[in-house]
């Protein structure tokens, strides 16, 4: 699993960069012997975010909860249902609001798949903005290998009613959707087959052949609701010559469309 | 692990063990200001289009407060989050 | 100065509110500069190999950017509120000469009037009710602050309004949106989208009228397109939605066209438009 690996690398390079400090004498830049920075802490206040009571339509704190459980900065509660995804029957997603992890400018699948840059404008704002994405993976009915769906959910979402943030996710949206329309340019023999594309809804079914033989095949289920931007994307692409470990399931885009939205409408109440 | 223990160290000889209180401090005194701004100005007798005006800037300096206390909650989450982590809790 | 256009302060009031700004101004100064304190010791001290290292999923370099980030947002509060305090300094000092020129009118037809029997015409009144009223004035500006650009700038230099904040009155802004639903209805738009109220409404939360206005500071600024203009629209959206010879983001009637087409285009009517909904239901408004 990749993620630990990385945690394992990194605090190993901490613990020798440490041994190497310790040696030296001073930190720079320290002002020790100073006052402290901060005053004395306060006293007799009951002090929780929620005794604030910020009014839902101005700035939404990010729920950031304790690092033991895998925090990120989007709402738990902005995040597809397991059950709503396609294939569940068969495979019993583990929860994306679980899974999340924090990531600073995702890697959507549209763009991964497709191949296609991204203009410097909507570069900036996929790395403007919290994001988090749910790895997804059967709980049941796998056969362990690649001919197994998988599932993707990425989150970004402006935590914020500022229009100038309304506006560039939307319009990051709208990019990508031009983008995708043009699939079969950048990713070769690409073909897709748009089931909605109204509003801030759009749904595809991407098969593109891939260089060792397979042929992936996606579903793409991108939504803008307010202050959002959501990609779901659900995928297979089996050894070459196999089928899917399970026949695609028929869901209907609309309401997977519908569910992707409605974890967002209900944090912000604005859609 | 023995560098967490250096971390711990090296914020508490430095006096920063209690930032995280400090940001929670400044989170509710933004927070109270808010509504301090809010009281001046619908408590003021000026009316007309110049009062007009400002009412709406109020009220959009109230919302750019009410962010700054999101910012402020926001950093003393990930400060603790982070110093837990390190033992300084 | 027209018809009707009379105003009531109490330049008592007015003072108390503006010392209310003044003190609310320093204070987010203060707290701002005591964040950028507190960041530069915790960066300083924290050797960056240790504070890079990934603790879970919050390392503590990421803890000391949100610092850093409230530091940020607590600057540009704090510029905005004296921008503020300029422009009701500006105001008051305009009311208070009013004031005092209506004073001294009114004290030489007094002494006229004692001193001196008119020729023939009627008894002047004083009119001047006595001590502690609310005197009425005449005004004839929503008040324009003088000085500064429209807030803290962000990188790019182009985006940057060309003059300084100019608060317009609501009959100013209402002219605006007549010319500007003129070119749109000239486009196609029928007429019946073009919600009038609707449309002061997003300005007045937007920009309180100021076509200059510019929001340096939001999660989309710092990726380099700052919302602008009255309508706050950010550059994208503008160039998306803007009519040919219409293509001036700071100029008032181009700015209201592109943001009208945006908000028709995205959310289907002005009714709709998330903002406009919200405080028809008795909410408060938000960004579209």
């Amino acid at each position: 699993m990749e993620e630990v690996t990385l945690v394992t690398e990194r605090l190993r390079v901490g613990a020798s960069a440490c041994a190497t400090l310790l040696a030296a004498t001073t930190l720079a830049g320290c002002s020790g012997g100073s006052s402290p920075v901060v005053g004395a802490p306060a006293t007799g206040q009951a002090s929780t975010s929620s005794a604030r009571g910020a009014s839902p339509s101005s700035a939404a704190s990010p729920s950031v909860t304790s690092a033991s459980t895998g925090s990120t900065p989007i709402p738990s509660s902005a995040w597809i249902q397991a059950s709503a995804i396609p294939l569940y029957a068969k495979y019993h997603w583990t929860s994306p609001s679980r899974t999340a992890k924090s990531v600073k400018a995702p890697a959507l699948s549209a763009v991964q798949d497709c191949q296609f840059s991204l203009s410097s404008a909507d570069h900036a704002e996929l790395g403007a903005f919290p994001a988090a994405r749910g790895d997804l993976s059967p709980t049941s009915g796998a056969s362990g290998g690649q001919d197994d769906w998988a599932a993707q959910e990425t989150v970004l979402a402006t935590n914020d009613t500022s229009s100038g943030d309304i506006q560039g996710v939307y319009h990051l949206y709208t990019d990508l959707v031009a983008d995708l329309a043009k699939c079969a340019n950048t990713a070769s023999g690409a073909k897709i087959s748009v089931a909605v594309n109204q509003g801030p809804e759009y749904a595809a079914t991407i098969n593109i052949p891939t260089s060792t033989g397979s042929t992936l095949t996606w579903h793409e289920y991108l939504a803008a609701p307010y202050g959002y931007l959501v990609e779901l994307s659900v995928y297979v692409a089996p050894y070459s010559g196999d089928k899917p470990s399970a026949p695609w399931d028929g869901s209907s885009a609309s309401s997977v469309l519908g569910a992707l939205q409605s974890g967002p409408c209900s944090v912000t109440k604005l859609c | 692990m023995g560098f967490l223990d250096d971390i711990y160290n090296f914020l508490t000889d430095a006096g920063l063990g209690n930032v995280a209180l400090e940001l929670e401090r400044l989170a509710d005194q933004a927070n109270r200001l808010k509504q301090e701004l809010a009281a001046a100005a619908s408590s003021a007798h000026w009316s007309g289009a110049a009062a007009n005006a400002f009412r709406a800037r109020a009220k959009q300096r109230e919302d750019e407060v009410a962010q700054l206390v999101g910012a402020l909650d926001s950093a003393h989450s990930a400060v603790s989050a982070a110093y837990s982590l390190a033992g300084v809790f | 100065m027209a018809a009707g256009d009379q105003y009531q302060v109490d330049i008592a009031s007015v003072k108390t509110l503006i010392r209310a700004w003044e003190k609310g101004s320093e204070e987010v100064d203060a707290i701002s500069k005591e964040l950028s304190n507190i960041h530069d010791q915790l960066t300083g001290c924290i050797p960056s190999a240790l504070s890079d290292g990934l603790f879970g999923d919050v390392t503590l370099a990421e803890s000391f950017a949100k610092v850093a980030d409230a530091a940020s947002v607590a600057r540009a509060v704090a510029a905005g509120l004296a921008q503020d305090t300029a422009s009701l300094d500006a105001n008051l000092a305009a009311y208070v000469e009013t004031e005092a020129s209506v004073e001294a009118k009114l004290k030489s037809i007094k002494k006229h009037h004692d001193g001196v029997t008119p020729p023939h015409g009627p008894t002047h009144t004083s009119g001047h009710g006595g001590g502690g009223g609310s005197p009425r004035h005449g005004s004839s500006s929503g008040g324009s602050s003088p000085g500064g650009g429209g807030g803290p700038h962000s990188g790019g230099s182009n985006t940057q309004p060309p003059g300084p904040a100019q608060y317009a009155n609501q009959a100013q802004v209402e002219s605006w949106i007549d010319q500007a639903f003129q070119a749109l209805e000239a486009s196609g738009v029928p007429a019946s989208e073009l919600d009038k109220a609707g449309v002061l409404l997003i300005i007045e939360h937007e920009s309180s009228g100021n076509p200059n206005a510019i929001n340096n500071w939001d999660s989309n600024a710092q990726a380099g397109d700052p919302s602008r203009g009255l309508m706050q629209v950010i550059g994208t959206t503008f160039d998306e939605y803007k009519l040919p010879g219409h293509d001036d983001i700071y100029n008032p009637v181009d700015n209201i066209v592109a943001g009208v087409r945006y908000a028709l285009s995205r959310y289907g009517s002005i009714q709709n438009v998330p903002g406009v909904k919200s405080v028809d239901n008795g909410g408060s408004y938000v960004g579209y």
